[in-house]
């Protein structure tokens, strides 16, 4: 009797368990990026300016961007990318990042809580042409379905 | 010539394959338990006869799924890459990750577990830059081996960490406090080097996804080396709120040349700005 008991409860705790992976997987996989509490995947801004510091950290490395404002001011963009051990398995270092710093371009989503001069960097593209890429950047729609396909393919 | 169904002779013909079946199964089980068990000839020794564990191992950082692609002129895609022009081909970064491998909770703690999930971001210490204990941290990036102990050292997200274990078969201290990588003691059957430890303190997770445990948790862990890799998996022990052990994802680490690096910073900047609870995906 005990053990039909115990055989029972661990067949609904199983049942659970499985329902309760399934939620999970499928709220990983919603997910447009890791940081999708912090910054907004629906809105995407492109910026021109100077690479000035990379903060070489974990859990995330910021990249800092120097934007030339309206007013002439510099604004020091502090801009979230992928942690060290994923930068590294691609082949980037910090003097890779920091190279042909004058004149580049970044794709960001820019914070949801407001603040300023904060966003993830999905994509940075330097003088020459060439470009490293973090995330999808096109933006996600509003419904949450997943983002559509870019036309064509960055050089 | 047909036979029925429920005749005397199908019946045992049904179970003759049933066991030879059976035998066959038990068969194969025992050649598997008597090779991961038994030296093995390819593997290097040291002066005792025991594999040689000591390296440095890529044990992937739990970021396998990632497959960055480098273009031309220097360009790289790590993450979100465009698919090419032309017909759809198979994607190679990013790829889909496996199906979690979540322990089985007794159901008065399913709360508990949704609830930690829930608010990840506040209860999750990874996400704090706090350790990940054992065994969530997986197998060590760097192993010295010498006579009566091996000292596992660890390149985390988190940060660095490290734990000297004793293989001379003393047992386990009681003068140290809980915590999260507890006190490990190790012996060696056949070619596995086999880590026992306890003394865990309760504040960290099995796995991602609120997957909480108690302070009573006992946690084996079993190394061996297969040529130039190590396999390892643990198994968490933790009746008071598991249905049954839990084993983790079996991991493989690759014996590499590139030696750890001076331990990385882990500075916590994003609670902050984290304006609701939305999952944070934390490969691991």
């Amino acid at each position: 009797m005990r053990r039909s008991a115990y055989f029972r409860a661990a067949l609904v705790a199983s049942l659970v368990s499985f329902a309760l992976a399934g939620v999970l997987t499928a709220r990983i996989g919603a997910a447009h990026h890791s940081v999708g509490g912090e910054f907004d995947a629906h809105k995407k801004l492109t910026l021109s300016g100077v690479v000035s510091q990379v903060e070489w950290a974990n859990p995330h490395i910021y990249l800092h961007f120097a934007v030339k404002e309206a007013n002439g001011a510099l604004a020091d963009w502090r801009l979230e990318t992928v942690p060290v051990a994923m930068m590294r398995k691609a082949g980037l270092t910090k003097a890779l990042l920091m190279s042909n710093a004058e004149n580049a371009t970044v794709d960001i989503n820019p914070a949801r809580d407001g603040t300023q001069h904060m966003g993830y960097l999905l994509k940075i593209t330097y003088a020459d042409g060439h470009h490293y890429q973090f995330g999808a950047d096109t933006p996600a729609p509003a419904n949450g379905a997943p983002p559509p396909a870019p036309a064509s393919r960055s050089p | 010539m047909s036979t029925s169904p429920d005749s005397p002779a199908l019946s045992r013909r049904v179970r003759f394959c049933r066991a030879g079946f059976s035998v066959a199964v038990l068969g194969m089980c025992a050649a598997v338990g008597v090779a991961a068990s038994q030296p093995q000839g390819d593997v290097p020794r040291l002066s005792d006869g025991h594999p040689d564990l000591n390296g440095t191992w890529d044990n992937g950082s739990g970021i396998d799924f990632l497959h960055p692609e480098h273009l031309s002129g220097g360009s790289v895609c790590v993450a979100g890459c465009d698919p090419p022009p032309g017909p759809a081909v198979r994607r190679t970064a990013a790829r889909a990750r496996p199906a979690p491998n979540f322990p089985h909770y007794r159901p008065q703690y399913l709360a508990k577990v949704k609830y930690l999930n829930d608010h990840q971001q506040q209860m999750d210490g990874v996400l704090h830059c706090r350790s990940p204990g054992v065994p969530r941290i997986g197998p060590p990036d760097k192993i010295v081996e010498r006579p009566g102990e091996v000292v596992f050292l660890y390149d985390d997200v988190s940060g660095s960490f490290w734990r000297i274990i004793p293989t001379d078969g003393r047992a386990h201290r009681t003068d140290v406090e809980d915590s999260t990588l507890g006190d490990g003691v190790a012996h060696w059957e056949g070619d596995t080097l086999v880590v026992d430890d306890t003394r865990f303190s309760d504040d960290t997770w099995l796995t991602d996804n609120g997957a909480f445990h108690t302070d009573q948790m006992h946690v084996v862990e079993r190394l061996r080396r297969v040529g130039d890799t190590i396999e390892w998996q643990a198994t968490v022990y933790d009746p008071t709120v598991l249905l049954e052990p839990w084993k983790t994802t079996f991991r493989i680490a690759k014996l590499t040349q590139d030696e750890l690096v001076e331990p990385t910073p882990c500075i916590d900047r994003d609670i902050a700005h984290e304006v609701d609870n939305t999952h944070h995906d934390n490969p691991r």
